[in-house]
């Protein structure tokens, strides 16, 4: 059935992407369609919030979690190991990476939105607050 | 031999780590952190001449400079390995050397781009700098 409605889709051209017929949500075809477009560039993209081993085991996942608002750019891959997975890479790692998570593997959104929400709470746990001085 | 007869930048083949390590500068040759000293006991170096070295254990660790270790947040060492020439090879070996380590840890490779992306990169490479900065 799956073959017969494929078959007449091919045939008749329908629904054929500039890409020819792939519309798999797999990473690997996913990248490949971006670069033809030009949106990635030859670096390592990393997956922040929904990781590629989630999404293998919950493949519902896939189309979400493949998508540019789950990904990270990291410069190389020595620094995509050790920041965003903790890892170590020719020897090196540093320790307590999972704490700067958050800081080192997050989109700029995120970051920006996190950054001043937690410097603001600490910063107002310390200073002066007049209300309570009246 | 010594690291300072090695041409940088270079690339570390093991055969029981999935990924191929890249070292662009004789300074981070053999940085590592407390604990990792097994990484430069063995192992195949490929150089930007073609030259292959083979990893023969290490034969001391010292300290790393101030300025390392502050970079990396803790206390690093570099490990000064024993070398052993084993020959010079040609683009095209090593590139064949290249596509046999992804194709063996594809299952690693595919999970940054397609392993056909890769071996392509890789074929269309020109020269072993370009080669080693796809692998970086």
């Amino acid at each position: 059935m799956n073959n017969g409605i494929a078959g007449l889709r091919k045939f008749y051209g329908i629904g054929r992407n500039r890409f020819g017929n792939n519309w798999s949500m797999n990473w690997g075809a996913v990248r490949a369609r971006w670069e033809k477009l030009g949106y990635v560039a030859v670096e390592d993209m990393h997956h922040w919030l929904i990781s590629q081993a989630l999404m293998k085991r919950y493949l519902f996942l896939k189309p979400i979690g493949n998508q540019s608002w789950n990904l990270t750019r990291f410069s190389s891959h020595a620094s995509h190991r050790i920041w965003a997975h903790g890892g170590n890479y020719m020897g090196t790692s540093i320790g307590g990476t999972e704490f700067l998570y958050p800081f080192t593997s997050t989109p700029n959104w995120f970051n920006f939105g996190l950054v001043p929400y937690t410097a603001g709470r600490l910063t107002n746990s310390n200073s002066f607050r007049p209300e309570e001085h009246e | 031999m010594k690291v300072n007869e090695l041409n940088f930048p270079i690339i570390l083949m093991k055969s029981d780590v999935s990924y191929i390590g890249v070292c662009l500068r004789r300074s981070r040759f053999g940085l590592i952190s407390k604990g990792n000293e097994k990484y430069y006991s063995s192992g195949v170096v490929y150089d930007s001449q073609g030259g292959s070295y083979e990893l023969k254990g290490i034969e001391r660790i010292k300290s790393a400079p101030l300025q390392l270790s502050l970079l990396h947040l803790q206390k690093m060492l570099i490990a000064e390995p024993n070398f052993k020439y084993n020959s010079d090879l040609e683009l095209d070996e090593i590139k064949e050397l290249v596509k046999a380590h992804i194709m063996k840890n594809r299952n690693y490779w595919k999970k940054f781009r397609s392993v056909e992306e890769f071996l392509s990169s890789v074929d269309s490479s020109m020269n072993l700098v370009e080669l080693y900065s796809i692998l970086r």
